[in-house]
């Protein structure tokens, strides 16, 4: 398939960029709606008491965000330390 | 009473028959083929089936019970939804080798006994590479040399241990093997090495970026799932698969996070997926292996469809690594579309059959009280929304538009995932449909308040955590970057044992050459023809004068030159030598 950048010579149907998704506009939208759902989470979270699960921390009010934020988090801190070992360039590996 | 051929056959058979069709003939031919399976295997009931006998040995052909119909039937689906994926492709070479494929697993996955299982498993390596192969550039090309290599490797410890193991049973059955002797090390290590258990998992990452945009779909679908039906069969509740599992789960993340080639992003999503299979087979409950199986049922789709999108974007724009893609979502909306089920489905999202299936799993380690399995699962669980759910449709299709101009693949590629997004949601929304091919009766209800709200917290925490990232720029995509991690040893850590053993090897061969081929002959026929006047060279070189009775002759005065000397004084040149070599040996002793 050709694979070229939009010039003047590209058909209207396939500008269709009438507005550039920068990563702001879509960033907006999406932190919106990740807070909203949060948000009836919490609140979900805190009022829901019917969970009867093997491990005790599952019964823990928010214990899952802060799982989530952390796994996260260390995650991050682990790729970015791999990434200093053991990344090399590209033409170092041919 | 069975009158069916194995559901393999059928593909093995089929696929001998590709290059002889040509254009929609072969489409609907190719189509047919995995909706013929399909209905064979509906009407084949539970039991052992064509037995035949070779080299002495009893082989079963077809041997149908819950756990080899479930992964025949999704092996069917996925070779039906990759079929349709690459339908347009001329590369009768591709297709066939495709279908083998296909034919290989199920083989696999029916087989009643070792040898057979043997046989197909072979079938599925040679196949499989042809699939690689196929892309025909240079990386792909080495790519698939080292994925043959290590699964002629692996088919090896797999035979080795085949042989003890029938040795020491007396016969070939496919039964419960476990890690109590050398054969049952011996499968474990070549079944590990094709469910690309940790430290065994390279060629995985390093085969699949590199496979065509068609043959990637089957790849990621069958090789390590055969793997896992085959660990299901033979080792289960073995618990070293709960650690080995768990690891499996958590360590392809870190790469996940760093890979900029979105193919290889989702081999190491792979990984992360088929661990809690691993674990679910090594903590070996009704409740576990039902969640492994389901997993693997569901993982086939959704990693599927995310090969499918990978591909559709390859194939349409020709690159392969998210620094160079983005903001495709206006050119291919219904790919985007198709993207964010897959993801969303990787991550766990509710009504989606990655919720049901994990779910399982997860539920099996809670009731069995394993709280640090269970905490490492939920790691990688989180990790994986970070990575398959959010790092792949968002430098895809959202982020910096990379301005490309293209759009939405062919109707057919559309179609393939959209029925693969079907799936998805059918399953999720319907796990009873799923619950009813599960080697043991479930008891289990994924959508509980409770699960759900934990579920979305995950989610929510992953999304908050990545969408900081990317304002402030500090996600560690590796632009351009290649992380070696177990297989360091064998490209970097082999290249430089070949170097060293090359230039050592050479220069001892050298060495040789030089003293003992070149000098020590030159000199010792000097010796032997010119004694005298090589002893008086030494004596020269030694105390840096010559004895005052010598006269250099020249020319043909030269005695020695003119081979005038007589032999005497050569014997007595030898030896004074021998002499002086006894005197030493004596005087050392």
């Amino acid at each position: 398939m050709i694979n070229t950048h939009i010039t003047e010579d590209t058909p209207r149907r396939l500008r269709a960029v009438k507005k550039p998704s920068t990563e702001g506009y879509n960033l907006r939208y999406a932190w919106v709606t990740v807070f909203s759902v949060l948000v009836v989470v919490i609140i979900s979270d805190l009022f829901s008491h019917g969970h009867h699960g093997g491990v005790f921390w599952e019964s823990i009010p928010l214990f899952f965000l802060a799982c989530g934020v952390l796994s996260c988090l260390i995650l991050i801190l682990a790729a970015k330390l791999f990434g200093l070992l053991w990344g090399r360039s590209e033409d170092d590996d041919e | 009473m069975n009158n069916m051929p194995p559901p393999g056959f059928v593909f093995i058979i089929g696929a001998l028959f590709v290059p002889l069709l040509k254009g929609k003939l072969r489409g609907a031919y190719m189509v047919s083929l995995p909706v013929l399976c399909f209905v064979i295997l509906i009407f084949t009931p539970e039991g052992s089936y064509w037995p035949i006998e070779l080299f002495g040995f009893d082989l079963v052909l077809l041997s149908v019970d819950e756990l080899s119909a479930a992964f025949g039937y999704i092996f069917i689906i996925i070779t039906f939804i990759g079929v349709l994926f690459a339908l347009r492709s001329q590369d009768t070479l591709q297709h066939s080798s495709a279908l083998l494929y296909a034919g290989g697993a199920l083989g696999v996955t029916f087989a009643g006994d070792l040898l057979s299982l043997y046989i197909f498993w072979e079938l599925l390596a040679v196949a499989s590479t042809f699939l690689i192969l196929a892309r025909k550039t240079v990386r792909s090309q080495q790519a698939a040399y080292r994925y043959i290599l290590v699964h002629i490797f692996g088919g090896l410890c797999l035979l080795g241990g085949i042989v003890l193991q029938i040795q020491s049973a007396g016969d070939t059955t496919l039964e419960l093997i476990g890690l109590s002797s050398t054969a049952g090390y011996l499968i474990f290590a070549g079944v590990a090495l094709n469910a690309a258990i940790p430290p065994l998992h390279p060629w995985l990452k390093d085969a699949y970026p590199e496979a065509t945009v068609t043959g990637a779909v089957f790849l990621c679908a069958l090789t390590t799932k055969s793997a896992v039906y085959v660990m299901a069969r033979t080792f289960p509740g073995v618990e070293q698969l709960v650690w080995l599992g768990a690891f499996m789960t958590a360590f392809p993340l870190i790469y996940g996070v760093l890979e900029d080639d979105v193919r290889r992003v989702l081999a190491y999503l792979l990984i992360n997926q088929v661990g809690f299979m691993i674990c679910g087979i090594g903590l070996g409950t009704p409740l576990a292996l039902n969640g492994a199986v389901a997993h693997a049922f569901c993982d086939i789709l959704y990693i599927g469809l995310l090969f499918m999108v990978a591909g559709s974007v390859l194939y349409m724009t020709g690159k392969r690594r998210f620094s160079e893609l983005g903001g495709l979502y206006r050119r291919m909306p219904l790919t985007c579309i198709f993207c964010i089920v897959g993801a969303a489905s990787v991550s766990g999202l509710p009504l989606l059959n990655d919720f049901v299936s994990k779910s399982i799993i997860l539920g099996a380690f809670s009731h069995e009280n394993m709280p640090v399995v269970w905490l490492v699962l939920a790691f990688s669980s989180a990790g994986a929304v970070l990575v398959g759910g959010l790092k792949v449709p968002f430098y895809l299709f959202f982020g910096r538009d990379a301005k490309l101009e293209t759009s939405d693949p062919p109707a057919h590629m559309l179609a393939a995932m959209g029925l693969a997004a079907l799936l998805c949601f059918g399953i999720g929304i319907f796990p009873q449909i799923l619950y009813a091919i599960l080697p043991h009766s479930v008891h289990f209800t994924p959508y509980t308040a409770s699960h759900l709200v934990h579920e979305l917290q995950l989610i929510a925490a992953a999304t908050i955590v990545f969408l900081g990232l990317i304002r402030f720029g500090w996600f560690p995509l590796g632009k351009g970057k290649v992380y070696l991690d177990v297989d360091w040893f064998y490209r970097v850590g082999g290249a430089g044992f070949y170097r060293f053993m090359d230039r050592g090897l050479n220069a001892l061969n050298r060495f040789s050459d030089e003293v003992f081929a070149r000098r020590l002959p030159v000199t010792l026929g000097r010796w032997s023809k010119m004694p005298v006047r090589m002893l008086l060279m030494t004596w020269n070189n030694l105390t840096g004068r010559l004895p005052s009775w010598w006269k250099a002759p020249t020319g043909e005065a030269d005695p020695e030159a003119t081979n005038l000397i007589p032999m005497g004084v050569a014997v007595l040149m030898s030896l004074a030598i021998l002499l002086s070599l006894v005197s030493v040996f004596v005087l050392q002793v």
